[in-house]
């Protein structure tokens, strides 16, 4: 069963559109949601959430209709928003008081353990925490009522290198379990590079990719060559370019260029960017 | 359903504690005085905490941050009427109490025992309608916007009353023809005023995009 399936995901505002996105999540994955500002992360996020209404699509979480028992959906699924919004008079303590009355299946020692491992204090006033400390309070929070799956937007901006690694080795734990999965949207695209099994390019409303990452690193390279060199390759094998004074780049699908050519391995963030630019 | 509720029992506790001192301050004063305006003065106040509450959940963006625990809209609208509820009831005690203390230590001065429990029992009516008008918008709209609504309400209100203070004779009649009943009726006007509000916003809160 996959932990999340989206089709013909479709919500139109004023000056922005989300145009018919298509995402599958299989259960035991991790899948990374890498766009710009403003490429409808957060409004995907608000629509598997609910929270905004969809102009057309469907939305299965665990296949079931995310519309449908949503309460009993969410005791299944751990969130973590950009904005971590407990009231700012709350203390952790109190925050975990309020959420063993909330979640059926509440653990408050796994919580208090978190807590311990972030360093965050059980006694101290939300409105007093860092935007790191809120963080890893929501994250706490969302890991601590035995979730199968795990949506964290932007979840690891404004940590610390540190922490930011402590909490992807916590969530790549996490996905031990075959039935746990994550949705995560993020712009640090380094961090999702050493997390994700899938990856899923958004730019402006629209998705350019969803692939495994392992096969999108075999799938495409880069090259450096001479711009005629450049313009002699068949076009389709080119999916972005750059040409300066000294030269050219460009990211080449490995399989569609001439055998011998010297390819180069790529990162996800030097495709996402060339890709992001020749769509412009 | 309890998570909520024991959240907004934190932030009353935090942010609200003020209230209830005044309901103390102003019951003192009235088993000093005798003056009933100091019994509806602080319970028309509470009735302004649930306003408080959202304006502090907007600021923390709560409201959107909710949405990701399992709560529905149902719940987290319930949740404010309730505590309003709550909170009102504890402001009747408290002012019930100032009246048994008054008859104790003043006996036979000021309000006979039926005029006091007139007052004790049109108290909370004071205290509900504030947020009965005020929550439907707030809920429809956000705190900033709901408050613009809430004075558009008030406005109308004053009118419709100035309006009427033109038939005061035939009202009075109209009063007097009701008799003993009229406390009776006006309580169970509020409470279907208040369960109406509660069916708006809940509607409103659940068509509302965050």
């Amino acid at each position: 069963m996959n932990a999340l399936e989206i089709k013909g995901l479709t919500k139109a505002y004023r000056d922005f559109r989300l145009d018919s996105l298509d995402l599958v999540l299989p259960s035991g994955c991790i899948m990374g949601l890498i766009g710009e500002n403003g490429a409808g992360k957060s409004t995907t996020i608000k629509l598997i959430l609910n929270t905004i209404r969809r102009d057309a699509g469907t939305i299965t979480i665990m296949g079931k209709d995310n519309r449908k028992n949503v309460q009993l959906m969410k005791e299944d699924v751990g969130i973590v928003l950009d904005d971590v919004g407990f009231p700012e008079c709350l203390t952790g303590k109190q925050v975990g008081k309020i959420m063993r009355n909330t979640y059926r299946n509440w653990d408050n020692k796994a919580y208090e353990d978190y807590l311990r491992k972030f360093s965050v204090p059980m006694d101290k006033e939300f409105k007093d925490f860092s935007r790191g400390m809120k963080m890893k309070l929501g994250i706490a929070v969302a890991m601590s009522h035995d979730p199968k799956l795990l949506i964290l937007d932007e979840a690891t901006s404004g940590l610390d290198p540190v922490v930011r690694d402590e909490v992807v080795e916590m969530l790549n734990e996490f996905t031990r379990d075959e039935g746990h999965s994550i949705l995560i949207s993020s712009h640090i695209v380094s961090d999702l590079e050493k997390l994700c099994d899938y990856i899923a390019f958004l730019h402006k409303g629209k998705l350019l990719l969803c692939e495994e990452k392992d096969a999108l690193l075999e799938e495409f390279g880069i090259i450096h060559c001479a711009p005629e060199t450049l313009r002699e390759l068949d076009a389709s094998a080119v999916k972005g370019k750059k040409e300066t004074a000294y030269g050219a780049e460009a990211i080449v699908k490995r399989n569609a260029v001439p055998v011998g050519m010297d390819v180069s391995p790529i990162g996800i963030e030097e495709l996402f960017v060339f890709m992001v630019k020749e769509g412009k | 359903m309890k998570g909520l509720l024991l959240k907004e029992s934190y932030m009353i506790n935090k942010y609200c504690r003020m209230y209830l001192v005044l309901v103390c301050i102003f019951g003192a004063v009235f088993v000093i005085s005798g003056n009933e305006f100091m019994m509806f003065y602080p319970v028309v106040l509470t009735g302004i905490i649930p306003m408080s509450l959202i304006s502090y959940d907007e600021r923390s963006k709560w409201y959107v941050y909710a949405e990701a625990f399992p709560y529905s809209r149902k719940q987290i609208v319930s949740a404010k009427y309730l505590i309003t509820l709550f909170y009102l009831l504890a402001a009747v005690v408290i002012l019930a109490a100032a009246g048994v203390i008054k008859s104790v230590l003043f006996p036979g001065g000021g309000m006979s025992i039926k005029e006091y429990l007139f007052v004790v029992s049109t108290v909370p009516l004071a205290g509900l309608f504030i947020p009965s008008i005020m929550l439907p918008p707030v809920f429809k709209m956000g705190a900033e916007k709901g408050r613009i609504v809430y004075y558009v309400e008030i406005f109308a209100i004053a009118l419709i009353f100035g309006i009427f203070s033109e038939f005061q004779a035939e009202l009075a009649r109209w009063l007097a023809y009701f008799g003993s009943l009229i406390v009776p009726i006006a309580i169970a006007g509020m409470l279907l005023l208040f369960g109406i509000s509660w069916m708006l916003s809940v509607k409103f809160y659940e068509r509302r995009e965050l």
